[in-house]
């Protein structure tokens, strides 16, 4: 595992639909990340995602979203990278919100604890 | 009342002729009479029961009215004319008017209903043993008219009053009977009402918490950002501010979801002109994030033209509730069972047919079996466990439909899955 300091260094895709939990979410991780790019659908984070798959290290996102889901996205990115980390918030902890294809699957409400010590988990297994 | 005193204490028994030609009706009433210890002899049809009477001279005939050879009818007035009185008890269901007055007609003493009672037939035997007197022809005769026939009545007063009065005992009982099965019945229903009123509840409740969920995360987020904001020194009066109007904003979002399903439970109080479209798209977006979790879509498809109509429009909103939930069992089940599994979709169409407003439900669900479409509207009958229906859902929507709001409410198999159909 490694520590809170060496998330300075990591570059995060959040992509969330919902206006204020994507802003709250956002600020969290940018007081901790180097940068965050943010996305409102699947649509959007896998065009962010295909500009700057150099760049991001962590991909965050919700899996029920208009124009494109989350799940649907998430193919498209594995796809491209199969060794992309990814991690999952959802409000539903059942088969079709969740995949084990992932880091780790974090159920809404969002514990901000919790997905701190998902990112260093998911970050910590690359290094 | 009918204790021990009752029973033939004399050497001899007193004989009843039962003449009946169903075996099993003339079995339980043969075991009846030997239990009060009454001699019992049967013939199966009227012509036997005439000749049984000749032959033995029983002290009272019970005769069955539909029976080949000769009927009840028949047989009693055969057996008044030649045999003098034998008191003769009809056994009849009294279904209509003439009954009675055939068995005037024919001179019988007295009728009983089938099913009857053990306690009447007794009471009635008992009546006719201690009491009858001769059928003497009073002389008189009386002309009645029904039905457009006219019937000459000659029997004694006092057989026609012990006919009158047990027609009206009869009556009584009967009428009695279908009360209390009335009151049974209005009972289960109104608990079957209430069990599906409890499965709408319920799966008010889970929709609710559907929508709950995103500003409860919010909230929550908000909470959490407080104590994050001031370890990174970012607490002002703009923040706290922002804070407020987000955890506000989302308390109003979540009251608002209260207020429309608390409206929506409200039974309409009266018929009013209300617009079809727009009462289905306002329960779409109140269960729509109900749906999608399931991987369900939900889409609407609307007519251009104006499609108001007169009922009660929050009746009719739970009809389409009712009918896009069944679609989703029927969806969530078929996929339960099939492998690959089907990307669920549920269309409301509101379209005008003829002139005629056609709100139309389709579900890729598989369908309704082609041997039980018949029996969908009935009450109580159902696909679902137990747990999941009550059968009385669509029963009650056909009610609401077509008893109360003067509608009609149709289902047929497509391509893929089930049509329901409210024809305006």
């Amino acid at each position: 595992m490694i520590n809170e300091a060496d998330l300075k260094t990591v570059t995060v895709l959040y992509v969330e639909d919902d206006d204020y939990i994507r802003q709250l979410v956002a600020r969290f991780l940018k007081r901790r990340v180097a940068k965050v790019y943010e996305a409102a659908n699947g649509r959007e984070g896998l065009d962010i995602y295909l500009a700057n798959s150099d760049e991001i290290n962590l991909v965050i996102t919700d899996i029920q979203m208009p124009v494109m889901g989350g799940m649907a996205m998430i193919d498209a990115i594995h796809k491209l990278k199969e060794s992309q980390t990814i991690i999952i918030t959802t409000a539903y902890n059942d088969e079709f919100h969740t995949s084990n294809k992932v880091c780790r699957n974090i159920i809404k409400p969002i514990d901000t604890e919790e997905l701190l010590e998902g990112i260093m988990f998911c970050m910590g297994l690359k290094e | 009342m009918y204790g021990s005193e009752r029973i033939n204490v004399e050497a001899e028994k007193t004989k009843i002729l039962i003449v009946e030609d169903s075996i099993t009706q003339a079995v339980f009433l043969r075991r009846i009479l030997q239990r009060y210890n009454y001699e019992v002899i049967m013939a199966e049809d009227g012509l036997r029961g005439d000749e049984k009477a000749r032959e033995t001279s029983p002290s009272l005939i019970i005769s069955d009215v539909n029976m080949p050879q000769m009927n009840g009818y028949e047989m009693c007035k055969k057996v008044k004319g030649s045999l003098g009185d034998i008191p003769i008890i009809l056994l009849t269901v009294l279904s209509d008017p003439a009954d009675i007055i055939h068995g005037l007609e024919c001179g019988a003493d007295n009728f009983l209903m089938k099913p009857y009672s053990e306690e009447s037939l007794i009471s009635r035997i008992d009546n006719l043993l201690t009491t009858a007197r001769p059928h003497v022809n009073t002389g008189f005769e009386v002309e009645l008219a029904l039905g457009g026939s006219t019937y000459k009545i000659n029997s004694g007063r006092h057989q026609i009053l012990n006919l009158l009065v047990s027609t009206y005992e009869t009556t009584l009982q009967q009428q009695r009977q279908l009360s209390e099965e009335t009151k049974q019945r209005m009972e289960k229903e109104r608990l079957l009402v209430q069990q599906s009123k409890m499965a709408e509840m319920g799966s008010m409740i889970t929709a609710i918490a559907h929508q709950w969920r995103q500003p409860l995360n919010a909230i929550s987020l908000v909470a959490q950002d407080l104590d994050d904001a001031y370890k990174f020194g970012e607490i002002s009066e703009e923040f706290i501010t922002e804070a407020k109007d987000t955890i506000l904003g989302q308390v109003d979002f979540m009251t608002k979801t209260v207020d429309d399903f608390c409206g929506f439970l409200r039974p309409s109080k009266e018929k009013k002109l209300f617009d079809i479209k727009k009462a289905a798209a306002d329960i779409v977006s109140m269960f729509q994030p109900y749906f999608s979790r399931g991987g369900i879509s939900l889409n609407l498809h609307f007519a251009e033209t104006d499609a108001s109509a007169t009922g009660y429009p929050n009746e009719f909103k739970q009809v389409i509730l009712n009918l896009i939930n069944n679609a989703k069992d029927a969806i969530l089940s078929a996929n339960g069972k099939a492998a690959p599994k089907i990307k669920g979709r549920i269309d409301i169409e509101v379209a005008v047919i003829e002139g005629k407003i056609n709100v139309i439900v389709r579900d890729n669900g598989g369908g309704i079996d082609d041997n039980l479409i018949g029996q969908i509207f009935e009450p109580y009958f159902t696909t679902k466990e137990s747990s999941k229906g009550t059968g009385i859902g669509l029963s009650l929507s056909k009610t609401i439909i077509e008893t109360n709001m003067g509608w009609s409410l149709t289902a047929r198999n497509i391509e893929g899955g089930a049509e329901f159909r409210i024809e305006i």
